[in-house]
């Protein structure tokens, strides 16, 4: 495409290497390092942060120190290198899909233009093939005897400094949204050779702050922000006097930590602080006092969400683990998730081997319609999106979805819950009986093709705001297709990190577009006994009809 | 022949160059997938690229008749988050100015030649336009960053403060450190 006439006309400006990448083009990807930018990495994981983590599982998390990343020296142990290939080989033994996807890529190049990264950012490194082979050209110089024997022939490469710089760049430009995988004819999930990398990067306290502080957060409060329990329930109940002033309607059904209740509500915790998270859990108050559900929300195990996914699986177990210590203690029956993404990641793809079965719990059974919820048989426990699409099915909720028709909506499938636990039907359902205008985004970048938000797997920090900015381009310009056409308005979702990131990325992008959790809407079409007229949406926004 | 005549005639290849010329800023690998005309859902950055350069070169042909503004507007807001600076995020667009006078050398004609310098000001301003929303691009970025730290976390952590305690503190340490 650039052919050389073109080129010699060009600006000498124009040519020169990528500012993100330092790729030039024409060179090996072998050779074409990786230069770290302002605004193109993560902050570094704070000293005390890695030494909290160091502190609860030993040997996990490297030395704590403080570095810079765009230092040539990154204050590494003597022996990083031993460290690290030590570190591969343990997951090999130890994973064995790890093994397999080293092993059985064959090139095919059918997962290579289906990342969000790629696709927004241009970069051959951000190929899903190219971006395991980063990982794979190492595990065959030191596991393989072609690559022994061959070396860079047989695609094995030394595990240097540089390759270390490309892979925090690299497997932190991975979301680990498993979009590659869908296309793979092998079923080789980039998104666990992120995670592998991750871990192995951590091992040597190569590390995001990001990550570390919320995790750490989570472990020591209960939630990623660190906020106490009476901070956590202070903010709850506030939102109830917004439910007051949109409906009248003094809600009572909300408690905490109350041992002996039916089921045990588990929310990703921006829900209780955060715009428009806030509007999401006002919608999940007034469907349980709708239904007059029996459950209660522990201050301890207040975050759905974890980091510990994206670190190493000891922590993620740990954090998964404390959500089943609290339904022991509490002694509930099950329980319900809301609208979060890893928190079901985790569950549906790892919890049952970590910490399940869970057999101190019942089989979700809804104590509305009886519907025994036989899918989460081991886990006990159910996706809100699916409790509430079961009771619209059994007619259980009187509903008013011209409330809503202020509203021209499309869903976005978010990662976790559509490629990582399958649902893609329920939130559906659920939106085409509170809304009466939907519209659904392109096949391909919808349901199991999504395109991930672009801001996952804690890359929803500020200072990459640009790197976001293009991972979500493939997402937004999407939206922007339906937005153009059918003039749709709101984005919704299931998952609390996406509220955040949509947000931002429609803020960019698509800025008369507002995101929403579809527990919102629900909220405000559920006609509640005993309410007042509603004026307004759960947002303060007028009501089609009774604006002016 | 009149220059607008010869434009017309010639827009496939011109704006394919010139398409080219923005796209060959990427790295080899990913040219080849980004000029390939796929559906758009699954080559947004190459679609952006191509609507934003034939908008461009329309509006230049045929001037107020194509409504360039949201066209321009979607490709400076891709350009802004290049991570580039701005002379060489909009280096690019000056170039048709050569490419045209390369690809039409044979048809040139004085009367072309008259006409030149009318076609220039036009791509000038063409630029300036682009600048200004490629700066409003850079500021919208910088806008959703600080609502995203006003938004929340930032505030009401235990233990962390909001931006401006920061930066008092940050101020503080520094003047004990001299
Ligand atoms: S898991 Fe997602 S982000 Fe990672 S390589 Fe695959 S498509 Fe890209
Ligand atoms: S689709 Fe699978 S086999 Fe083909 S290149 Fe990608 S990872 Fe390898």
């Amino acid at each position: 495409m650039a052919d050389t006439k073109v080129g010699q006309m060009s600006e000498d400006v124009v040519k020169a290497p990528s500012m993100m990448t330092g790729a030039v083009p024409t060179k090996d990807w072998m050779d074409v390092p990786a230069v770290f930018k302002p605004g193109n990495y993560c902050y570094p994981g704070k000293e005390e942060m890695a030494a909290y983590h160091n502190k609860n599982l030993p040997g996990l998390f490297g030395e704590s120190r403080t570095w810079l990343v765009e230092s040539d020296d990154w204050l590494l142990p003597e022996n990083w290198k031993e460290i690290i290939i030590q570190g591969i080989k343990e997951r090999l033994d130890k994973f064995r899909s790890f093994k397999i996807f080293m092993d059985c890529c064959v090139r095919c190049g059918a997962c290579a233009d289906k990342c969000h990264f790629f696709l927004g950012t241009g970069d051959p490194k951000n190929m899903p093939v190219l971006r395991a082979e980063l990982l794979r050209s190492v595990y065959r110089n030191e596991f393989t005897k072609a690559g022994k024997i061959l070396g860079r022939l047989a695609g094995a490469r030394e595990m240097t400094f540089g390759v270390l710089k490309e892979w925090f760049m690299y497997f932190y430009q991975c979301t680990e949204c498993r979009r590659c995988s869908v296309f793979c004819p092998y079923g080789i999930d980039t998104a666990e050779i992120t995670m592998m990398a991750r871990e192995i990067l951590h091992l040597v306290g190569v590390n995001t702050n990001w990550i570390l502080e919320p995790a750490a957060n989570s472990n020591r409060t209960g939630n990623h922000l660190g906020l106490q329990p009476h901070t956590f329930k202070e903010n709850a109940e506030f939102l109830l006097d917004d439910i007051e002033e949109v409906t009248g309607l003094r809600l009572n059904s909300l408690t905490f930590n109350r041992k002996g209740a039916e089921i045990l509500f588990v929310i990703p915790s921006a829900d209780v602080f955060a715009d428009p998270g806030i509007f999401t859990f006002m919608g999940y108050l007034l469907l349980f006092d709708h239904i007059g559900l029996d459950y209660t929300i522990s201050t301890y195990s207040s975050e759905g969400g974890n980091f510990g996914l994206f670190t190493n699986n000891e922590l993620m177990k740990k954090l998964n683990g404390k959500m089943y210590a609290e339904a022991k203690r509490l002694g509930v029956k099950w329980i319900l998730g809301g609208e979060c993404g890893h928190m079901w990641r985790v569950l549906h793809q790892y919890m049952d081997t970590m910490n399940g079965p869970a057999d101190f719990l019942e089989v979700p059974k809804s104590p509305i319609t009886g519907t025994v919820f036989e899918n989460a048989a081991s886990t006990k426990m159910v996706h809100i999106s699916e409790f509430t699409a079961d009771l619209i099915k059994h007619n259980k909720l009187k509903l008013d979805p011209s409330r809503n028709n202020h509203r021209k909506v499309t869903f976005h499938d978010s990662c976790n819950p559509a490629r990582g636990m399958g649902m893609l039907d329920e939130p559906r359902e659920v939106i085409k009986a509170v809304c009466n205008n939907f519209y659904e985004m392109p096949e391909n970048t919808i349901r199991e093709q999504t395109f991930c938000c672009g801001s996952g797997t804690g890359l929803n920090t500020g200072e990459i705001m640009d790197l976001r900015m293009k991972g979500g381009l493939p997402r937004a310009n999407a939206v922007k297709h339906v937005r153009d056409k059918f003039g749709v308005n709101t984005l919704s979702c299931v998952c609390a990190i996406d509220r955040a990131t949509l947000l931002a990325l429609m803020q960019y992008w698509n800025p008369d577009v507002e995101v929403c959790g579809v527990s919102e809407l629900v909220g405000n079409a559920l006609i509640m006994e005993g309410e007042k007229e509603r004026e307004t949406g759960l947002r303060f926004e007028p009501l089609e009809g009774s604006e002016g | 022949m009149k220059l607008v005549e010869l434009l017309a005639q010639k827009e496939d290849v011109l704006v394919q160059k010139w398409l080219g010329l923005v796209l060959g800023e990427y790295p080899a690998d990913a040219v080849r997938f980004l000029g390939k005309k796929a559906d758009q859902f699954a080559n947004p950055l190459g679609h952006n690229y191509s609507t934003g350069v034939s908008g461009m070169f329309r509006s230049l042909r045929v001037g107020e008749e194509f409504e360039l503004g949201p066209v321009l507007e979607q490709l400076m807001k891709v350009r802004a988050v290049q991570e580039q600076i701005p002379s060489k995020s909009l280096a690019f667009l000056f170039g048709i100015k050569r490419i045209v006078r390369h690809e039409c050398r044979k048809e040139w004609t004085a009367e072309i030649e008259q006409e030149w310098p009318e076609f220039e000001a036009r791509v000038d301003g063409l630029a300036l336009q682009a600048f200004d929303l490629f700066m409003a691009s850079r500021e919208r970025l910088f806008q959703v960053r600080l609502r995203e730290l006003q938004s929340g976390s930032y505030l009401i952590t235990d233990h962390m403060k909001c931006p401006s305690a920061m930066v008092r503190e940050e101020k503080k340490r520094q003047k004990t450190e001299s």
